[in-house]
């Protein structure tokens, strides 16, 4: 049995004992068999001493059990880990930011409370799944949808709680912002609930966010200063229908207005999907694209080499011959696909007003797009890109592994996130600044990006970096990583969410006035959690008798 | 450093395929009678003289993706070993959310397949949350020298007579189908870190199929962990 750094193993031995009387000696997991099972299966310190491991695993069944643990591990001063279901990968997954931590995995907690159609809200546990809430509401035929990360097996709590993205509206696609109410359970044992759930027989905690007095809820969120228990979230009520809309421009510099207009229309409420871009003369293809091309059995049509060419001597996504090329054969330099969802006659009418709004752009050309009726007719499934109708998918599995053509395809990989304005000038500056870095570390080389959609009011870049089994290149990997954390903390671009090596480095960059924001954290800390015993590090929090040696 | 869609677009050009389908029921159904190939003619060697006799472990469903050959020739000789066949496309969405995951709630059943990599990544991790464990996986990768290297890991010791049998033309998949039949139900898992693990690597001839996707494919068995 491995034991928590700074604990005696008898101590740990007594600790385990308690929790097996707590829980059942059955959900306490001690042997290495186990206890590997939290490993990261995409760990970049895979087979090096920094690789994050568990010591032991616990897994309860009750909020009651979840009380007792956190009182043993004060008892003993554990340091515990909970995760809700730990797939969060390329982020982290399961493992432990502090090496040595007990992982306290709530996937049993997978009760979901209540689903009201009326309210188009949801209560649920932990350990409920994507796939276990859409089963829920499908089962009952209620005419609400969940909004769900790509893939969908993972928690809807966990994923809140990391402030994860989806695909329908916005209100739903943040899924924090989602969220409505919590139970909590403190450090100290004791359990809290926030907003209306304060109010003892409250009959609104899933329909108003924030109670009275200060909204604590984000304190939960990417932290340390409690385990969520319960977690309220809103669902987005069944839409009549979902159109599409593509709009497509020559021009590079049309990315600029383009951009702006799109997200005056969607601040406005003009258009409410997720945007969808991508750039037929630069080969960038857009996420719906993607979901066909996964779907039949027919390779793209080959590349003009010319066009290749072109490509290839491109700098930023800018060459001079690309947009005469683009005359000549009618291919835009941008697309974006607008999305709606509403009765069909309004999101009709919706489309046509952005139309005129974008026709100010020189030579923009619109497209007809995908037009559905709900439930999605089952021949929709091939072609539609599932979570934009609420829909759970383990698609992108399918995808990536070993072949003649990629002999050595990546072992998993780690996101590497920014936000940054949206605006085309922010786009053109990041991709120039990024290129440079995948110069400097030898990585491959990018041609030009396009950022996600997912937040209205920024864009976002996911840039994947190689986890490898070879020491060295991961060792090369991390640098580069740490490098391009830097780069963009300089342009003012930060880091929305990043796996457990990288907290720290990420939570350095946050550090307006003498890093008064993580001192705060800090602060909190100490108060919560004096023992140090919930998730050590987790998004660079550390508890005081840890900070101190770091 | 690719951003995430050009990582999926990048990954694609080794993987098209892999249809989505539907509701649960008209997903399930379409499975079940998905009829696989028994494309074993031409093969220059004789068939496993016991190729009927039912699996020591009783696996609910063997999985296969009828878009390779290869598969659909383990799904033929899965069933004639009376293992009930599930048919995917590079996604396994359908067969787990219309059945696995229902099928395992209740209580956690053996199964088997041979597929590309990502369902086995994806299932071997939704099997651990049901006690389950991989106990046998094998990769075949094929060359361009129509050769095919086979790599087979278990926790048990394997039979030295495996790669001569693997070696043959063709028939590789209904060797590995005979082989899954062979394994204990009281077979160890495959550690993660792989201490105790058997390992036999050899290589194979077999058939050019040049419509086919290139990827890799891998034949595993997932079963409940043993009682102790």
């Amino acid at each position: 049995m491995r034991t928590p750094p700074g604990l005696r193993p008898s101590d740990f031995a007594a600790a385990v004992s308690q929790f097996e009387t707590a829980i059942g000696a059955e959900w306490v997991f001690t042997k290495e068999e186990d206890v590997d099972l939290y490993k990261d299966a995409f760990s970049p310190f895979l087979g090096e001493p920094e690789e994050r491991i568990a010591s032991a695993a616990l897994a309860p069944d009750s909020v009651e059990q979840v009380q007792q643990i956190v009182k043993i591990a004060n008892q003993y001063k554990v340091p515990l880990y909970p995760i809700s279901t730990g797939r969060n990968l390329g982020y982290g997954g399961s493992a432990p930011a502090y090496s040595g931590s007990v992982v306290l995995d709530l996937k049993r907690m997978n009760r979901i409370l209540e689903v009201s159609e009326e309210n188009a809200t949801a209560l649920v546990e932990p350990g409920v799944s994507y796939f276990d809430l859409y089963r829920y509401i499908s089962e009952r035929k209620l005419k609400v949808w969940i909004d769900c990360p790509d893939p969908g097996w993972g928690s809807v709590m966990g994923n809140a709680l990391d402030r994860g993205g989806g695909y329908t509206r916005p209100q739903f696609r943040n899924h924090f912002d989602a969220h409505c109410g919590m139970e909590v359970v403190l450090p100290n044992g004791e359990l809290m609930r926030t907003g209306m759930g304060a109010l003892p027989g409250a009959k609104t905690w899933q329909q108003y966010k924030t109670g009275f007095g200060p909204w604590v809820d984000g304190m939960f969120s990417q932290s340390n200063f409690g385990i969520v228990t319960k977690m309220g979230f809103w669902l987005m009520p069944e839409p009549e229908a979902y159109m599409t809309g593509v709009v497509l421009a020559a021009k590079r510099a049309d990315l600029h207005e383009l951009v702006r207009l799109m997200t005056l229309l969607e601040n406005s409420g003009v258009t409410n999907g997720i945007p969808d871009s991508s750039s037929p003369l630069l080969g960038i293809v857009s996420i719906a694209e993607q979901s066909r091309s996964l779907a039949v059995d027919v390779p793209g049509p080959p590349v003009d080499p010319e066009l290749l060419a072109l490509r290839d001597k491109a700098e930023a996504g800018q060459h001079q011959g690309l947009e005469a090329y683009g005359e000549r054969h009618g291919l835009a330099y941008w697309s974006f696909t607008l999305k709606f969802y509403g009765p069909a006659k309004t999101i009709a009418t919706q489309w046509e007003y952005c139309k005129d709004k974008l026709s100010v752009i020189p030579g923009i050309k619109f497209q007809d797009g995908d037009s559905y009726r709900f439930p999605l007719p089952s021949e929709a499934h091939d072609s539609a890109r599932l979570p934009e109708f609420g829909m759970p998918s383990l698609n992108l599995f399918s995808i990536g592994a070993r072949s003649s053509s990629m002999p050595s395809p990546w072992h998993g990989h780690m996101w590497f996130s920014p936000i940054i304005p949206r605006s085309a000038a922010a786009i053109f500056e990041a991709n120039e600044v990024f290129a440079a870095a995948a110069r400097e570390f030898d990585l491959p080389l990018l041609r030009f990006a396009l950022p996600a959609w997912y937040w209205e009011r920024a864009a976002i870049f996911i840039f994947g970096f190689p986890v490898s089994t070879d020491v060295e290149t991961n060792k090369k990997h991390r640098a580069a990583f740490y490098r391009v954390i830097q780069l963009a903390a300089e342009k003012g671009w930060g880091e929305y969410r990043t796996g457990p090596a990288y907290q720290d480095a990420v939570m350095n960059v946050y550090s307006y006035n003498n890093h008064a924001l993580l001192r705060f954290h800090e602060t909190i800390k100490d108060a919560v959690d004096p023992n140090g015993i919930l998730s050590a590090g987790r998004y660079g929090i550390w508890p005081k008798h840890l900070r101190e040696k770091r | 450093m690719t951003t995430r869609r050009e990582f999926i677009q990048v990954t694609l050009t080794a993987s098209v395929g892999g249809a989505l389908a539907a509701t649960a029921g008209e997903a399930l159904a379409e499975q079940r009678i998905q009829p696989a190939q028994p494309e074993y003619a031409g093969t220059d060697r004789s068939f496993p003289p016991d190729l009927a006799r039912p699996p020591r472990l009783p696996l609910y469903a063997a999985l296969f993706d009828r878009r390779f050959s290869d598969s659909r020739l383990f799904s033929w000789a899965a069933q004639q070993r009376g293992i009930e066949i599930r048919s995917i496309s590079g996604d396994v969405t359908d067969v787990w959310y219309s059945e696995l995951h229902p099928r395992w709630k209740e209580s956690a059943v053996p199964i088997a397949g041979v597929t590309t990599y990502g369902p086995l990544f994806c299932l071997e991790r939704l099997a651990w949350d049901h006690g389950m464990r991989v106990v046998y996986r094998g990769s075949h990768q094929r060359r361009s020298d129509r050769t095919i290297e086979h790599r087979l890991e278990a926790a048990a010791h394997q039979p030295e007579a495996t790669p001569r049998k693997l070696s043959g033309r063709d028939a590789w998949p209904v060797e590995i189908a005979a082989l899954m039949a062979d394994i204990s139900p009281l077979a160890n898992p495959i550690s993660l870190n792989r201490n105790g693990v058997s390992t036999i690597t050899c290589v194979g001839q077999c058939a050019p199929t040049a419509s086919e996707p290139s990827e890799a494919l891998y034949s595993w068995v997932i079963a409940p962990r043993p009682r102790a």
